[in-house]
């Protein structure tokens, strides 16, 4: 499948990345900071709102492989290894291996994971 | 977009069934269809003569409206009602490129609801302390009130609403040329949505042009005016001045040909309205 490219633009800069590429973004207050397969680290002036409006206007094919978690996260679902709602822990995993432990509300998690079981049906 | 809560989740670009932004569009697409072919037909009766005025060099961002011309044609209000980024919006179309259909005047008190009323909506804020109107506020060329801190504006220059940010030159031709002008909240400006700061939720309303289309829109629920000029931004909206809203009073003729009213009118000598007669 061709990839679908979220393209962010400051008046100074221009940030290209494969939506597959996107593991998790975190709100920061003004800034989200994403993290992506390669391990980058990425921080822009995008509310998480913002990101999650670009996110769907620019990649609508795999915009509904993210799910936002709360205020806090966008996650690529195709990176969840393990809910573990009552203890509040997400844990997400690259192709590469690469493993991210996120926290999140018990309530949304238990959300997820029941999002998660029915589509595993 | 809505707001959400830190024990929801939701999945992004996935529409809810009640947001149908599709639709939406599909809906605005036919709409815009029905209005291009009833000005095409309207400009071959009259011989092909809109005009378009030219706009101030101090309102870039501003285009206005075609001058009014021809005959009149729709005498009801179009009353759409819509759901995008899941803020149910009434929309109240009132010019549709249908020249000489209305004209606008801005009015202190209760509009006549005589034959000629196609619609009317409060428009300044009054202060709840003094009744004082807010902002710049100028009828018939006399100006009643001052105060530039909103910086949405409405002039009305002709019996043409324009509307826009900053307004400065147009706030002088409406004194000059007996026009009237009131100001208000800027929710979108070219497209883009420029929230106010007040917070908290209510029922909002505003003044909206999309190309040579105007509108009053309305949000069916109590909204933030984030969430709000966001869905007005969304819908494609290019400006969008506020008007007051809450429980204010709005009147329009339907199809038919009744006047239906919504909310009520507050208690004020300076309660103001913006107001459409054919």
């Amino acid at each position: 499948m061709n990839s679908q490219w979220l393209t962010i633009v400051t008046s100074s800069d221009l940030l290209r990345i494969a939506a597959e590429e996107l593991v998790y973004a975190e709100a920061d207050g003004n800034y989200t900071t994403l993290v992506l397969a390669s391990g980058d680290r990425r921080v822009v002036t995008l509310q998480l709102g913002q990101l999650e409006r670009l996110v769907a206007q620019q990649t609508p094919l795999a915009a509904t492989g993210f799910v936002r978690i709360g205020k806090s996260l966008i996650v690529n679902l195709s990176a969840v290894r393990y809910i573990h709602p009552s203890r509040g822990i997400l844990e997400l995993c690259t192709p590469a291996g690469a493993k991210h432990e996120l926290s999140a509300s018990r309530e949304a998690l238990r959300a997820l994971k029941e999002m998660m079981e029915r589509n595993a049906k | 977009m809505k707001e959400i809560d830190d024990n929801e989740i939701r999945i992004i670009g996935k529409p809810t069934p009640r947001s149908g932004s599709w639709y939406v569009r599909l809906a605005w697409v036919l709409v815009c269809v029905v209005v291009v072919v009833a000005a095409l037909a309207l400009w071959i009766k009259t011989g092909g003569s809109f005009e378009v005025r030219e706009g101030s060099a101090c309102d870039s961002g501003v285009r206005e409206l075609p001058a009014r011309e021809g005959s009149p044609a729709d005498e009801s209000v179009i009353v759409i009602d819509t759901v995008v980024d899941d803020v149910p919006l009434t929309l109240y179309m009132l010019d549709c490129l249908l020249p000489d259909c209305s004209r606008a005047s801005l009015q202190l008190g209760l509009p006549a609801a005589d034959s000629s009323l196609l619609l009317a909506v409060m428009a300044a804020d009054v202060r709840a302390d003094n009744g004082d109107i807010v902002g710049d506020f100028v009828i018939d060329g006399r100006q009643l009130a001052r105060g530039e801190r909103k910086e949405g504006y409405c002039a009305i220059l002709d019996g043409v609403p324009l509307l826009g940010r900053g307004g400065k030159p147009f706030l002088q031709q409406a004194l000059d040329e007996e026009g009237c002008f009131f100001r208000q909240y800027i929710l979108v400006d070219e497209g883009k949505a420029l929230p106010p700061k007040p917070k908290g939720k209510n029922h909002r309303r505003a003044l909206c042009r999309m190309g040579h289309t105007l509108f009053v829109a309305a949000s069916v629920d109590r909204e933030s005016y984030h969430d709000f000029a966001t869905a007005l931004a969304d819908l494609w909206v290019d400006e969008a001045v506020a008007l007051v809203g809450s429980e204010s009073l709005l009147i329009y003729r339907a199809e038919g040909g009744l006047l239906h009213t919504v909310g009520s009118a507050f208690d004020s000598p300076n309660a103001n309205f913006l107001v459409w007669r054919r």
